[in-house]
């Protein structure tokens, strides 16, 4: 068979197209995506930024450092509020990071006012590890505890030895069980809002027509008592209560 | 006097100073005694006192702590029919006392409208003549313009015609009403262009009143009203709905005859008022004080601050009162930005109304401001401007200020808000953010917590089985070791089954003494836990006394007794054993297992 020129054009067509629908095939890797955002983002782009992180976490994809990048881009972009919630959603990811504790400090301390709400100072240990890592240290607890039980039924001579070593673990066990149980509490139980809005009216009732009871600034963290339809009770640190819409605040998923 | 012995000396004055201390004391007495007698009263009202021409109305004469003997008459008014239309008692306690009245009522018409005077009713009782005071009827007139005066009246007023743009003032809207029985379905609302309305409040309790020549049932309401937009405004009230139910007429009963309670129908009106124009005029342009941000009323501005010792770069707050009348709900209040030597940030506010139209009450606005540096000396005087429209000019209210003393932050400062994340060795005055990270780190599926995973809790669930499986294998053991029969029994199966394997063994090797040497012992093992005596002491004796006596089958009792025959000569006289050592196996074998299985009583 010979082929004219027209038949290499052809040829030569059908393989073009054939590569590009193949590229075009192949989605980017999650790990492309964060670098083409971070490019973004140093470039100046940060809205452009931020909207590149949001499309890696509605992939279903997440980690410390895409809230954290992200985080960045809105406080860059000027957006404080939606900066705090990020960061925080960083540092319950990884407490431990030591530059997502400074930049959400001190986004923090760029908060106007004084509303913020604060939960009781001895939570604060619990927030050195993960929930995830309470639970698994209740889990190899719990083990080491049964386990310890378990010999103790196999072995009867050595029951007088190990009744110290069981109580030591059944107590140690039950601390990081209250320790995972709190921390669990305390995410879904009182959740932690913060305000999206550059002044946001609280009233007294979920009515629109309701008296505003106080404003808050953006980026003021509010701990959510209540919701009833489009609105939510929160509660500032100076225990003052009231309703506001809740497309006004970023709430955490429970 | 002449005296006799024995015979009491008088004093001189005796007789008199107890006859004056009687003197003393019976009025004192007699004053007790009228201060607990019931005080007996007459009294005579007219409910209601204004009546239109037709109408009726009741005469009530009130006897407290006192019962007629008849019912009195009333004196002859002309013009007025009086007729008696029964009593009632009424108790009561007063001061822990019980007390009682009795009261007559008379209904009351008139013939003609005016003013009618019912002189003092007279009774007497117990020797004791009562009398009521007189009272005034008033009958309104029903001439032409009476009888066409208008049903429903809806009305709305203004303190004042003329307003300033952003002035706050009070509407009040009137419904006046001649139904006897009504319900208020919805209230009027006020329609304005150019205005914000705030919620009707009522006045008072509904009253009734004579206007026009007739009698009405009058509501109040006042709305609050701020005018937002200059001009000649027309406002109203409208749309005010209320149900009205008549009497039918010609109702009739299920009889066919008159209904002598009626049916009644219900009626909805809806009323509004005429307009009323008011005059919006815009604020003066003139000697606008640079501090007004639009507060219009009458104001007192009051100011406090948290402390006044600070470190450089520690948070003040400065509260800043404004109280009074006005548009409260639009007052603002900043520091100035030209407040050299503070970081200032966002203020708050929250307000307190004091009527319930939300127009006079106080708003505190909170600001905090951060002193720099030790330079600074002093929060700067404190201003506030508002229009005043009673004086309708602008009023400059203004606070000197506060003095500081700051200090020199030798830490670094301390911030508002604490933030949960505990310091690090970075922990050091930060300008800006930390970069973003170059790396994504592990980017995994977003899930739930492990703690709220149904797999995971299964999974706890796993040592907590195990341990009581455990448990229930340490009681099964102690079970075993506290039954010695069942044991032996599971220790007879196990030897059993090395036994066996045993004699297998030897007859394959055509070992003859030591088979059945073998066999002998094995015997002894089954038949002792069997009949649950020592296994050295079985011999083939024992089969005879133990197990003939038994339900054992005597096929089986023989055969074992053969059994225990042929070991014996095995032992002694091995060369006379007969037959191969692997048939003699077989029948072994399947003789141990049925005496294995053998159901015997046992022996205490």
């Amino acid at each position: 068979m010979r082929f004219n020129g027209f038949g290499h054009l052809v040829i030569l067509l059908w393989i073009s197209l054939a590569l590009s629908l193949g590229s075009q095939a192949q989605p980017l890797s999650p790990e492309s995506r964060f670098e083409a955002a971070n490019r973004l983002y140093e470039q100046g782009l940060f809205g452009e930024a931020a909207a590149a992180y949001h499309d890696l976490l509605a992939s279903g994809r997440t980690s410390a450092a895409v809230h954290y990048n992200l985080a960045n881009a809105y406080f860059r972009d000027g957006q404080l509020g939606r900066a705090v919630a990020h960061y925080r959603q960083a540092f319950a990811l990884a407490p431990r990071d030591p530059d997502i504790q400074a930049n959400l400090k001190f986004a923090r301390q760029q908060v106007a006012g004084t509303a913020s709400f604060t939960p009781s100072a001895w939570l604060g240990p619990l927030n050195h590890l993960r929930l995830n890592e309470w639970t698994l240290l209740a889990f190899a607890g719990l083990c080491l505890t049964f386990g310890l039980l378990i010999v103790h039924q196999w072995r009867p001579a050595w029951r007088r030895r190990l009744r110290p070593w069981i109580l030591l673990s059944a107590g140690l066990t039950a601390l990081l069980l209250a320790a995972a149980g709190t921390l669990l509490h305390q995410q879904h139980s009182t959740p932690l809002a913060v305000a999206l809005e550059p002044s946001t009216a609280i009233r007294y009732g979920p009515l629109p027509e309701s008296q505003v009871h106080f404003t808050v600034s953006e980026g003021t963290e509010l701990a959510v008592e209540d919701t009833q339809d489009e609105w939510v009770q929160v509660v500032d640190a100076a225990q003052r209560r009231g309703w506001t819409r809740a497309d006004a605040l970023w709430i955490p998923e429970r | 006097m002449k005296l006799q012995i024995g015979q009491r000396i008088p004093r001189p004055g005796a007789r008199a100073g107890t006859l004056g201390t009687m003197i003393l004391i019976l009025p004192l007495l007699l004053s007790f005694a009228h201060a607990a007698q019931p005080t007996v009263s007459l009294t005579a009202t007219l409910e209601p006192a204004v009546i239109p021409y037709g109408a009726q109305t009741t005469l009530q004469l009130r006897f407290q702590d006192c019962i007629p003997e008849r019912v009195p008459e009333i004196p002859a008014v002309e013009g007025l029919q009086i007729r008696y239309a029964g009593q009632s008692r009424e108790p009561t306690i007063v001061n822990g006392s019980m007390r009682s009245a009795v009261v007559l009522s008379y209904r009351v018409q008139a013939g003609q409208p005016g003013n009618y005077t019912i002189p003092s009713v007279r009774v007497r009782i117990d020797g004791q003549t009562l009398a009521s005071q007189p009272v005034v009827l008033q009958v309104a007139q029903s001439d032409a313009q009476g009888e066409q005066a208008q049903p429903l009246i809806l009305t709305l007023d203004f303190p004042k015609r003329a307003y300033f743009v952003g002035e706050a003032t009070t509407a009040t809207v009137s419904l006046f009403s001649r139904y006897a029985s009504q319900r208020l379905l919805q209230l009027p609302s006020l329609s304005v262009d150019g205005a914000v309305v705030g919620t009707n409040v009522p006045v008072a309790a509904p009253q009734r009143v004579t206007t026009n020549n007739a009698v009405y049932a009058l509501n109040r309401w006042q709305v609050p009203v701020t005018f937002v937009k200059t001009g000649t405004l027309r406002v109203s009230a409208e749309d005010c709905r209320l149900a009205v139910q008549f009497r039918s007429q010609g109702a009739r009963d299920r009889f066919g005859l008159p209904s002598l309670y009626g049916e009644f129908d219900t009626r909805e009106f809806t009323v509004s008022s005429p307009p009323l124009d008011v005059t919006i005029r815009p604020l003066p342009s003139e000697n606008v004080p640079p501090e007004f941000t639009g507060a219009i009323g009458q104001f007192a501005l009051k100011a406090s601050i948290s402390s006044s010792n600070v470190v450089a770069g520690d948070p003040l707050t400065l509260s800043v009162q404004l109280s009074g009348r006005g548009n409260l709900e639009s007052l603002r209040w900043n520091a100035p930005s030209n407040w050299t030597g503070f970081r200032l940030y966002e203020p708050t506010s929250h307000l307190q109304v004091s009527d319930p139209l939300g127009q006079t009450g106080a708003k505190t606005i909170e600001q905090v401001i951060i002193p720099d540096s030790r330079a600074v000396l002093a929060v700067p005087p404190i201003r506030f401007a508002f229009f005043d429209p009673v004086r309708e000019s602008f009023q400059t209210l203004g606070h000197p200020g506060f003095a500081l003393k700051v200090m020199a932050a030798s830490t670094p400062s301390a911030q508002p808000t604490i933030a949960r994340a505990p310091d690090t060795e970075t922990d050091r005055r930060t300008t800006d953010i930390v970069h973003i990270k170059s790396r994504p780190g592990h980017l995994a599926l977003t899930h739930p917590p492990l703690i709220a995973r149904p797999g995971f809790l299964l999974l706890s669930t796993l040592p907590v089985l195990a341990w009581l499986l455990s448990l229930r294998w340490r009681q099964h053991l102690d079970r075993l070791a506290a039954d010695p029969r069942h044991t032996r029994k599971r220790e007879l199966a196990r030897r059993l089954k090395v036994g066996l394997d045993t004699l297998r063994a030897r007859a394959r090797a055509n070992q003859v003494q030591e088979f059945y040497s073998e066999l002998f012992r094995l015997l002894q093992e089954v038949l002792g836990e069997r009949l649950n005596l020592p296994a050295a002491s079985i011999t083939g004796e024992i089969v005879d006394q133990r197990l003939r006596s038994t339900s054992a089958p005597t096929g089986l009792i023989d055969a074992t007794e053969a059994l225990f025959a042929q070991c014996d000569q095995a032992r002694y006289a091995p060369e006379a054993v007969a037959g191969s050592l692997e048939s003699a196996c077989a029948q072994a074998e399947q003789r141990l297992r049925e005496l294995q299985q053998l159901e015997v009583k046992h022996a205490v």
